[in-house]
């Protein structure tokens, strides 16, 4: 089906400008003058487009930063163990609420949620005098714990609906054809269940590489610093505001990465949905 | 069933998760009900009256309540639209592509990045400032008087893909001959959309709801880094919480403050509020459930 009026190609549009527009304004003021960021980008700058407000290539001492790298690969580390951790949680889990526990346990999955109701600077505060109380703080697991303990409801939650869309004909099937639990839940369940996994790799990823709070307050190390801190730090603590652009910058390989892991992750994701459609 | 309860590796995972549900779940509400209770004078609810006394406490609880139900309002309804037009209304496989990565670019940037690039446009020199003053809105509302208004946009615009994400996933799988079906039948795309998909997507509906709700009434780090040191008129029931919860002493080390107390008192209380918000909205949720089954 093609847009189907104007109306909805204009609202479109219209979404699609407001989900990018912010973006496109942090990355051209990677190219502006320092006085240009310092006084506002304004209308005129854009309207004017005179070339005493550019500069052509980024701010050269980007590259030299310190901490950069330091961070980002602290990110990454962060992001890749807490995913492996919330999917060997969460799929157990998932796995025990959708084909162990009968139906009349479903309504504990609900408590699953409840997690999420409680304000997480309270949560901060408690993790760290446990942390603390096992000489964890200020060590790298102790954001890995955090994070998994974050994560992995939410996760199991969502993978449980994954599971229960799974037919039980194939469980009695396995059955008489002499499968045991570890062939099943590897061979079959798990299988069926990749976009849901991958989906719940995508979000852990994501909650965990902008995750902010535990990082700032459990962590005081530079050495163990993640990326969302290092350069919230930055922006706090920097009297001059120019380099505002240098952050801006900063904040630019991390993006594409992101969005990179999910375009492909999201191909899987469409072509499985769209194999699925056509067995039914 | 497939597998016997008594199986020693069932029982084993039952175990993990009754610790990591104590862990995750109990264990920082019994640390912060036992702070709560614990005041100078014994164990007492004292903490809870001066919170119900407090104006602040008040002012910060509209404050929330006014900004999680627009927020949560504009991420459903923007989330719905977009998950409603990739799945329908785009004709290649490259355009729905496109569409993704624009819709789900927000959900990937981290708070200071939202922050930095949301200040850039709301300062008194920033672009939708300059361009809103083009109708009388004065520059310097964005950041000082309509700054909640301001930060419901800037979050309606970082979580609305969540909705869109969980929402599309449900939309792809109605059948299309659903949808032929009802157009051989005469609907037009607005029936299509309340008659067909709606009250297919609706129990998947409540229940992001319910999460939108929990997320954003508890929302700290936006708010706390996007308003900063605002006047107490401005204040979020977290961003209360946290300016009583948080000291960075000499050594630049965050400790509690001596107001501690009455910021767990006030965690307790947020629970508490949305414990009876969750209850009713699953108790609907159930009922729909039970009424589908039938």
């Amino acid at each position: 089906m093609r847009y189907s009026s104007l109306v909805s190609r204009i609202l479109m549009w219209g979404i699609i400008i407001f989900s990018v527009f912010p973006l496109v304004i942090l990355i051209i003021s990677t190219f502006m003058s320092d006085t240009t960021v310092v006084n506002g980008i304004g209308l005129k700058s854009f309207m004017l487009l005179s070339t005493t407000n550019y500069t052509i290539l980024p701010k050269g001492n980007v590259i030299n930063t310190q901490f950069f790298f330091q961070y980002l690969f602290n990110t990454i580390k962060l992001c890749s163990l807490t995913t492996i951790c919330v999917i060997l949680i969460s799929t157990c889990l998932a796995y025990i609420f959708s084909r162990v526990l009968g139906v009349k346990f479903k309504s504990l999955s609900s408590l699953l949620l409840c997690a999420y109701l409680f304000p997480s600077i309270i949560l901060i505060f408690s993790y760290y005098d446990f942390f603390n109380s096992m000489g964890l703080t200020n060590t790298f697991s102790v954001l890995i714990i955090s994070n998994t303990i974050f994560c992995f409801p939410f996760c199991t939650w969502l993978l449980i609906s994954n599971f229960d869309d799974v037919s039980q004909l194939y469980d009695r099937t396995a059955i008489i054809d002499g499968a045991g639990h570890f062939y099943f839940f590897f061979k079959i369940l798990l299988r069926k269940s990749i976009p849901g996994l991958l989906t719940i790799v995508i979000f852990t990823f994501v909650l965990t590489w902008n995750e902010l709070a535990f990082a700032k307050y459990l962590i005081t190390s530079e050495k163990l610093q993640v990326l969302s801190v290092g350069i919230l730090e930055s922006i706090l603590t920097q009297a001059d505001s120019s380099l505002y652009t240098v952050f801006a910058t900063l904040s630019i390989p991390p993006l594409i990465i992101l969005v990179t892991i999910y375009i492909y992750a999201q191909r899987i994701i469409h072509q499985s949905f769209i194999r699925e459609r056509k067995t039914i | 069933m497939i597998i016997s309860i008594r199986s020693f590796f069932v029982r084993v995972i039952i175990l993990i998760f009754i610790l990591a549900l104590i862990t995750a779940i109990l264990g920082p509400f019994i640390y912060s009900l036992g702070r709560s209770l614990n005041t100078p004078s014994g164990i007492s609810l004292s903490s809870y009256k001066s919170i119900l006394q407090d104006n602040i406490f008040r002012i910060s609880l509209y404050n929330s309540i006014i900004y999680t139900i627009c927020t949560v309002i504009g991420q459903l309804m923007l989330g719905i639209f977009c998950a409603y037009m990739i799945e329908k209304f785009t004709l290649y496989k490259r355009d729905s592509m496109l569409l993704l990565i624009a819709f789900f670019l927000p959900y990937t940037i981290p708070t200071a990045i939202i922050v930095l690039s949301w200040n850039f446009l709301l300062e008194s020199n920033g672009l939708f400032a300059q361009f809103f003053s083009l109708f009388g809105i004065p520059n310097s509302y964005w950041k000082s008087n309509y700054i909640i208004v301001s930060l419901i946009i800037v979050s309606i615009w970082a979580y609305f893909p969540f909705v869109f994400l969980s929402l599309l996933a449900r939309i792809k799988k109605i059948p299309i001959a659903t949808y032929n079906s009802a157009q051989l039948d005469g609907a037009n795309g607005i029936r299509l959309f309340f008659k067909v998909t709606l009250p297919v997507i609706s129990h998947t509906l409540l229940i992001i709801l319910l999460l939108r709700i929990a997320f954003m009434f508890t929302k700290f780090d936006l708010p706390w880094y996007f308003m900063g040191n605002k006047d107490f008129l401005f204040n979020l029931i977290p961003t209360f919480i946290g300016k009583r919860a948080i000291y960075i002493n000499v050594e630049n080390k965050v400790i509690a403050s001596q107001n501690f107390a009455i910021a767990v008192t006030t965690g307790v209380t947020l629970l508490i509020i949305c414990i009876l918000i969750f209850i009713f909205l699953n108790s609907i949720i159930f009922k729909k459930a039970k009424y589908s089954s039938k």
